[in-house]
């Protein structure tokens, strides 16, 4: 009480107590309130300043630089491509096909020859050699059967160019009998049982599917020769070529990039549409008779999904919600590519697929926000042909990133 | 004038305070709302006192002496000074003479009205250390009134 009494004490002593400022004081003031009064009109209503951070926006601008610029690189990223054929597309020089294990088949390729003719032109060129080598084969199983029954075979001289049979035969073609064949004889007989125990199995691979030309479906490289068989000896040869035939796909896992615009249904639930962006690739790689193959596989869709979200928490600008909702795809381009040459193939049926998950956004600003949604997305099977992840599996996780534009 | 001379010894400055606290006060004129007499003065003076708060912290080095307990000697001698013989611009001038900690929590606590924890609040300290100060600012300035009293034979 008494520190108290003290306090009143001083406080009432002070109480109106003044100080005389120096003369120019009231000028200062006059002139502060001038220069303030002097940036603003007349008569204005009184409006609070809006400070726009431009930290913001730069970190709005820059993120749209970097997806931009990130999303370029990876949908044009180079092919990595490993032939096993090669093929000397220039000069006069014959073009020569390597196999693996060593053998080689000239063929008469000029430079004029478009990629695609060249490569049909070195199948044909193994198709007729694999004929004249069942050709002969066949040939030398009745001759050797001839021999037996009579005990006077006729001497055989095979050369490493002419055959000559017996005269009771008919006689075949005049053939060039590559060296190889005597050979590998061995190799022949155990390619004719295997291709009597394999037919059916290599029918059943080559019955994917099959269009014209080179175009590839179902990663099954088929010359349109092989399609018009209506022969005995090229249904054999067919089966020849798809001996020891296989095949092994690999399905990148799809990221999204979305454009999408949402609508406030009430507080918390929200609508949401644009449009997204999806870039598919499969490895597909073919074994055939010692030879590999690697194919690229590109397939673009853009998609126009419909989702409806439910905000679960929300904290200044960074909100998780729950999503749910419907997308259809369309194939906008598919190609192949091959020994780093695209080709365009027939484009992939609309696809349709549901999802649902959880998302993340954070608002760059109120109006702008960056979102990625992981969950889980089904693809409905739309009868398509052509094999890429969403047939190889309909059902797994899915990220979608993009940008929302918040109405 | 008078209130920033308690808070801050040099003139200029305490003059270029009240320079900006009229500023403040003529422009914000709308945000005040009458409450009875003299409830424009406290306003006033609520304004210049923060100000000159303000721009002692980021002149001056303030420092808050830790907490030291007072004897009961110095209380009573306290209770007998008569501070009305003191002359008011006297006394501001002994404000402040004081150290800024003990300068600024004696005006808000005396002429501000404020509570140790309210100053506490504002300044960053314990409220224990706002009283422990108060009590040692009360000190300091009443033995600068008897020496003056005594000087002066009042």
């Amino acid at each position: 009480m008494k520190q108290e009494e003290w306090i009143q004490r001083l406080d009432r002593h002070m109480d109106g107590h003044q100080e005389q400022p120096s003369h120019d004081l009231w000028g200062g003031i006059e002139a502060s309130l001038n220069g303030r009064t002097g940036q603003q009109p007349a008569v204005q209503p009184k409006r609070q300043a809006r400070f726009v951070s431009l930290r913001r926006w730069a970190a709005a601008a820059a993120l749209v630089g970097a997806m931009i610029g990130g999303g370029y690189f990876y949908w044009d990223r180079e092919q990595v491509q490993q032939p096993s054929t090669t093929v000397s597309p220039t000069g006069t020089e014959p073009a020569i096909l390597s196999h693996a294990d060593g053998q080689t088949d000239t063929g008469v390729i000029t430079p004029e020859q478009s990629v695609t003719d060249k490569l049909m032109a070195v199948v044909e060129q193994k198709i007729r050699t694999e004929q004249t080598q069942i050709r002969q084969e066949e040939t030398l199983q009745a001759m050797n059967q001839i021999a037996e029954q009579t005990e006077t075979a006729p001497a055989q001289e095979t050369s490493g160019t002419t055959v000559e049979t017996a005269p009771s035969q008919p006689q075949p073609d005049q053939i060039r009998q590559p060296e190889h064949v005597r050979q590998e004889s061995g190799i022949v007989r155990r390619f004719g049982r295997q291709v009597r125990q394999n037919r059916q199995l290599a029918l059943g691979i080559h019955t994917g599917g099959n269009t014209s030309g080179w175009e590839n479906v179902n990663s099954v490289q088929m010359s349109h020769i092989t399609r018009a068989t209506t022969t005995a000896n090229e249904a054999q040869a067919r089966s020849n070529y798809l001996e020891s035939y296989e095949e092994e796909q690999k399905h990148s896992r799809p990221i999204s990039f979305g454009l999408t615009v949402s609508y406030p249904l009430t507080d918390k639930f929200t609508i949401s549409t644009g449009i997204v962006y999806t870039d598919l690739h499969s490895d597909l790689n073919t074994l055939t008779r010692g030879v590999r193959t690697h194919k690229g596989q590109d397939l673009y869709y853009i998609g126009v999904p419909l989702n409806v979200q439910y905000r679960v928490w929300e904290y200044k600008g960074l909100k998780a919600y729950a999503t749910a909702g419907g997308q259809a795809d369309w194939n906008v381009k598919a190609y192949v590519r091959q020994d780093r040459v695209n080709q365009d193939i027939k484009k992939d049926d609309l696809q349709w697929s549901v999802a649902a998950g959880m998302g993340i956004q954070y608002n760059i600003i109120p109006q702008v926000g960056v979102y990625a949604e992981p969950g889980i997305r089904h693809y409905f099977n739309n009868g398509s042909n052509l094999s890429n992840y969403f047939k190889d599996k309909p059902t797994d996780f899915n990220l979608q990133l993009g940008l929302r534009v918040n109405l | 004038m008078a209130i920033g001379l308690r808070y801050i010894s040099n003139r200029d400055e305490a003059e270029d305070v009240v320079q900006d606290s009229f500023v403040k006060i003529l422009t914000s004129i709308e945000e005040f709302r009458f409450q009875g007499e003299g409830s424009l003065k406290s306003w006033i003076s609520r304004i210049v006192a923060h100000k000159a708060v303000d721009s002692l912290r980021k002149s001056e080095r303030v420092t808050f002496i830790s907490a030291v307990p007072d004897t009961p000697e110095e209380e009573e001698q306290a209770e007998e000074t008569a501070i009305e013989r003191v002359p008011p611009d006297v006394l501001t001038r002994m404000i402040a003479n004081l150290p800024s900690g003990y300068r600024m929590i004696l005006n808000m606590h005396v002429f501000e009205h404020c509570t140790h924890k309210e100053i506490a609040q504002r300044l960053g300290i314990k409220e224990k250390s706002s009283a422990s100060q108060f009590s040692r600012a009360k000190q300091l300035l009443t033995n600068m009134m008897e020496e003056y009293l005594k000087q002066n034979q009042i």
